[in-house]
């Protein structure tokens, strides 16, 4: 075990506050698990990847490529569905891989990412590197779910060729760490990449989300959406940044967080960055944070709903339009977990 | 040269998409002209022809103002020949009084200083006219005005710009029947024989009030048909879907 | 020594600057030598004739100054050189109590920047800083009746010790960062105020800030205690003709807000563009309180100013109106602090800027709302502006919640004018400079009405001078 530094924002800020990076105790993975494919049509064993690919720090990324290495190639014009299911148990408490996704021009793929375990698990460590040519279509759909004591790294990084689109919807649900890093270059003209987050903090959970676009090709479009409750002693940290560099004309960009306080333990630190040197663009932010309203509680509960049923149907409404944004396998059994999990009273 | 403004065979495009095929259009000075049409027929896309928006380019065609070739002026220069242009959806600028706005286009468009008082008080009464609360003369331009209020400012600032030429794109939607009499009778007030009007609108209501000269329909960015004030008349009773088989029927000739 | 420079400037860039860029003779009666050292701390103590306790402060911090790095997110310092700095520049002047007493250079500095005739009309007391040391103070008979307080800050120091020194440096420690600890090292000149309970001061007090000498130092200390149920606004002003060498600001503020009562803070800061503005100010507000700081930044090579608001009593309340204009070889980093610390406190930050010909203009704030902070509000708007395609606007905020009975929201844009919004306006007559000022003016318009008269129409001629240059 040895303390490093993860999702350093890529412009600091105070350092009081202690919120420019996130020191963790990191220890490398031990005995792999191997990833289960719904299909290997298009998989082959062996990855490359590019020299900028940072990841949430050289050690973790250097850890996932340590572990297993495929590319996935998606022939021009071809259209794919795929599944990926990482489970962590006893005698493989901990997962290593490193996946390069390339889709050829006009290539699409539905990926589902499925992340499990028990409290046996102790960590997993994956890099993927999305790269998608000239009008290819990438949507891709996550859920991961208990694994109550492992340390979870997720580290993605998207490079969008012209008219490019990669859609990204992910329940971040289990886990005691969760660290997500994700990075994405809109380098072609009108590509749009987009990245919407649920998440269910309780306990003692710590959700460390890290989000950064660069918008370097005309009209680009992306999108950062952030969603979740924090109950318990949980404690979230969200880092996102859209940076408009000159020369993205048209391009628009927006990000936000929305986090419903559930309990006055929870710990919320929200760092939302716009970066810009181009004038023609149109960047927004939006976060917020609060209780349930009032109101909205008030109005369920006349219409015969318990306290506690009335928040959390306010929640859940929160949360719907990502969850609903899921592939469709997954939107039951992600509404179950979020539902099991605020009603364990984690708080 | 009675011949306030002449459109010759105008083409209009948004991008790759040509929405005016051939315009020919003329109006006299003195007089009130209505174009009527479906949704999406080119009818707003006509007024920012005439006004220049860049947003709308003119692939072929020309536009004389008094005998004038406007086509490549700026919108600046246009609004200072005396063009108006009445917006459909009036944008709000925060941070601008009504007064200090208006006041300042009145001197930019006249070129006459205009005396801070005088202006004042003429601003008051043409405020009354249009049953404006006086408050809003030190609110921001269009800041925070429904609908309804923001034509009517659209309306004040006519009457105080005084224009030759008054586009009116749809000046009455979004006006309860109270409110639409009032805009009217300010814009029948402003009317006479040495400016004219250009009017975009879907209800006769505001007809009844204000009397067109010609009338013209507008279809799938064409003129089909100009007529008198009757073929409003008419087009309440029928629809636009006779005019619509009339377009297929030419095909698209040009001019 | 450097060579006196008189020559006038005249390109479009620095015409509205003219009145500040207006140099005078520069002469000393001392100058410490050049740089940082034990020995020039020592000799500004002795120069001031202050007490013991306060040569103690200063070698204190000057430790404390030696040991403390450079934040690493700051802008690029690197052409500051600390040793070339002449921390300590004092004018040939005493203090005076009325203006023609003093030397004809200095007063008709002061004039030119309306400093006196703002005096008679509007100002309820007045002080003038000219490099290190407070040349004029002066305050209405009637309010120093009330027991009002406004005097230099040298003065303060000697003459209100029971007020000064329990709360000096408590506010803006030393060890709050670098410039903080150079500041308490090398502080010279400064206001201080005392408005005692209850008492209502209706109009404001005015310090005005000028540095005259080129490569020098102004590390001025402002105190002001409004005490419990009183109220008073205070203004700065700050200004500096342009040298070729780097200049240094770094004044420190601190604000104690006592319990019901309300402090307004306006600052209009348009240093010269060879300044590095390293400011802090602080303010404690305490039970039922109000803080309003109303801040323009327009001057200025570099700046970084981030008042920073604590609400520490239940039910105290901040108010930050911020603007910051940063035009060619401008780096200007500013924002706000809150601090949450009362229940039920409340806090409204709004902040605009704008960043043209290739300036940098950045918003760094922090919202900090702690575990006890129950029931607080926080609203943020922070608008940027791009007016060009050289230029630099970033949004870099921290927002930290530890409880959950609070109500947060936060919204930043950043863009150009809409061009639907020009079109409205040129349809109207005006040329696209002329409705693209307008528009700029319009963007500025909440937080200039804000300012006192002559400050936004300042701020407003200076907009306009901006378009007029970017024609052709």
């Amino acid at each position: 075990m040895k303390e490093i530094a993860i999702n350093r924002l890529p412009v600091l800020t105070y350092r009081y506050l202690k919120t420019n990076d996130t020191k963790i105790l990191f220890s490398a993975p031990q005995v792999s698990a191997a990833a289960d494919f719904s299909d290997k049509t298009y998989v082959t064993v062996g990855a490359e990847f590019p020299e900028n690919f940072e990841g949430a720090s050289s050690e973790t990324l250097a850890a996932a490529l340590a572990g297993e290495k495929y590319t996935i190639t998606i022939p021009s014009g071809m259209q794919a569905k795929l599944t990926i299911e990482i489970k962590l148990e006893n005698q493989h408490a901990d997962y290593a891989g490193a996946y390069h996704f390339l889709l050829q021009k006009g290539a699409k793929l539905e990926l589902v990412w499925k992340l499990s375990g028990t409290e046996a698990a102790q960590g997993s460590y994956l890099a993927s590197y999305y790269e998608l040519e000239d009008a290819a279509e990438l949507k891709i759909s996550k859920l991961q779910a208990d694994l109550a004591e492992a340390t979870l790294y997720d580290q993605r990084f998207f490079k969008l060729g012209k008219a490019a689109k990669a859609d990204v919807a992910s329940a971040e649900l289990g886990g005691k760490q969760v660290i997500v890093h994700s990075r994405g270059a809109l380098n072609g003209d009108e590509a749009a990449l987009t990245e919407r987050t649920v998440y269910t903090g309780t306990g003692k959970q710590h959700l460390d989300l890290f989000y950064h676009i660069d918008h370097w090709g005309k009209k680009t479009v992306s999108l950062i959406d952030g969603k979740g409750a924090l109950a318990g002693e949980a404690k979230k940290i969200f880092r996102s940044t859209l940076d408009f560099h000159r020369g993205c004309a048209g391009s628009e960009g927006e990000e936000g967080d929305y986090a419903i306080q559930l309990s006055p333990k929870a710990k919320n630190i929200s760092l939302p960055l716009l970066l810009c040197t181009e004038d023609n663009v149109a960047g927004n932010h939006a976060s917020s944070a609060g209780q349930v309203s009032e109101e909205d509680v008030y109005y369920l509960m006349s219409r015969g709903f318990s306290w506690e049923e009335a928040r959390r149907i306010i929640v859940e409404s929160l949360m719907r339009p990502i969850v609903d944004s899921l592939e469709t396998s997954l939107q039951e059994e992600t509404l179950e977990e979020i539902r099991r999990k605020l009603d364990a009273k984690g708080e | 040269m009675s011949e306030l403004l002449k459109i010759e065979n105008l083409h209009v495009s948004v991008g790759d998409k040509e929405l005016l095929h051939g315009i020919n259009l003329t109006v006299e000075k003195g007089k009130v002209h209505v174009i009527m049409g479906v949704n999406g027929a080119g009818k707003s896309t006509l007024m920012h022809a005439i006004m220049g928006n860049p947003a709308y380019k003119i692939t072929k065609g020309r536009i004389l103002f008094e005998g004038q070739d406007i086509t490549e002026l700026s919108v600046d220069k246009r609004a200072k020949l005396g063009i108006f242009l009445s917006f459909q959806s009036p944008v709000a600028v925060a941070g601008i009084t009504m007064e200090n706005f208006i006041r300042t286009t009145k001197t930019t468009v006249s070129g006459q200083q205009q005396k801070v008082f005088a202006f004042k008080k003429l601003l008051k009464e043409r405020m009354n006219n249009l049953s404006m609360d006086a408050s809003y003369a030190e609110r921001y331009l269009n800041d925070g005005f429904s609908g309804g209020e923001r034509k009517k400012s659209e309306i004040l600032q006519l009457r105080l710009l005084e224009p030759k030429l008054a586009l009116l794109d749809e000046t009455d939607s979004g006006l309860d029947v109270d409110a639409v009499r009032i805009v009217s009778k300010n814009i029948s007030e402003y009317h006479n024989e040495n400016n004219s009007i250009l009017l975009i609108t879907h209800l006769n209501q505001i007809l009844q009030l204000i009397k067109p000269d010609v009338v013209h329909i507008l279809i799938d960015g064409q003129i089909v048909r100009e007529g008198g004030a009757e073929l409003a008349d008419e087009v309440e009773q029928n629809g636009f879907d006779a005019y619509r088989l009339a377009v297929k029927g030419d095909g698209n000739d040009e001019a | 020594m450097t060579k006196h420079e008189e020559k006038k400037r005249s390109n479009i860039e620095d015409v509205n600057r003219s009145i500040y860029d207006i140099k005078d003779k520069v002469e000393y009666s001392f100058k410490a030598d050049t740089g940082l050292t034990e020995e020039i701390i020592r000799e500004i103590s002795s120069q001031k004739e202050e007490p013991e306790w306060m040569l103690e402060k200063r070698l204190a911090a000057l430790k404390i100054y030696d040991k403390l790095d450079v934040p690493p997110w700051m802008p690029d310092i690197s052409d500051l050189d600390m040793s070339h700095i002449d921390t300590y520049v004092r004018p040939r002047t005493d203090m005076k109590g009325s203006w023609e007493e003093l030397p004809e250079n200095i007063r008709d500095t002061f004039d030119r920047l309306g400093i006196p005739e703002a005096e008679k009309t509007s100002l309820a007391g007045v002080g003038a800083q000219y490099d290190s040391e407070v040349v004029y103070h002066n305050v209405h008979e009637a309010l120093a009746k009330q027991g009002v307080i406004y005097v230099d800050f040298e003065t303060a120091v000697k003459q209100y010790e029971d007020l000064v020194r329990p709360v000096f440096g408590t506010l803006i420690p030393p060890s709050y960062h670098k410039f903080a600890a150079l500041h308490y090292a090398a502080w010279s000149g400064g206001s201080f105020v005392y408005v005692p309970k209850g008492v209502e001061v209706s109009m404001p007090l005015q310090s005005y800030f000028r540095l005259n000498a080129p490569g020098a130092g102004q590390f001025e200390h402002t105190l002001i205690i409004v005490d419990e149920g009183a109220s008073c606004h205070f203004i700065e002003g700050c200004s500096a003709p342009k040298y070729n060498v780097a200049n240094l600001h770094a004044g420190a503020v601190e604000l104690f807000v006592r319990k019901g009562a309300n402090l307004r803070y306006s600052t209009i800061e348009n240093w010269s563009k060879n300044m590095y503005n390293l400011n802090t100010k602080r303010s404690l507000v305490e039970e039922d309180g109000s803080m309003t700081w109303v801040s323009g930044s327009f001057g200025s090579h570099v700046s970084c100013l981030y008042p920073d608001t604590v609400l520490k009593g239940d039910r105290s309340k901040a108010e930050f109106t911020g603007i910051t204009f940063a035009g060619k070889g401008q780096y200007l980093d500013t924002g706000s602090k809150i601090e949450c610390l009362g229940k039920e406190t409340t806090a409204t930050v709004h902040s605009k800027s704008l960043s043209k010909g290739g300036g940098t203009a950045i918003y760094r704030g922090v919202v900090h709302i702690g575990p006890k902070a129950q029931g607080a509000k926080v609203s943020i708007s922070c608008e940027s502006l791009m007016l060009d395609n050289e230029s630099r606007s970033d949004t870099i905020p921290d927002i930290i919640i530890e409880n959950d009975n609070i109500d947060l929201g936060h919204e930043a844009k950043i863009g150009r004018i809409p061009d639907e919004n020009i079109y409205y306006l040129m349809t109207r007559g005006l040329s696209e400079e002329d409705a693209k000022a307008m528009l700029v003016r319009g963007f500025a318009e909440p937080i200039s009405k804000e300012l006192p008269l002559e400050y936004a129409v300042e701020m407003n001629k200076l907009i306009d001078l901006e378009f007029e240059g970017s024609i052709g």
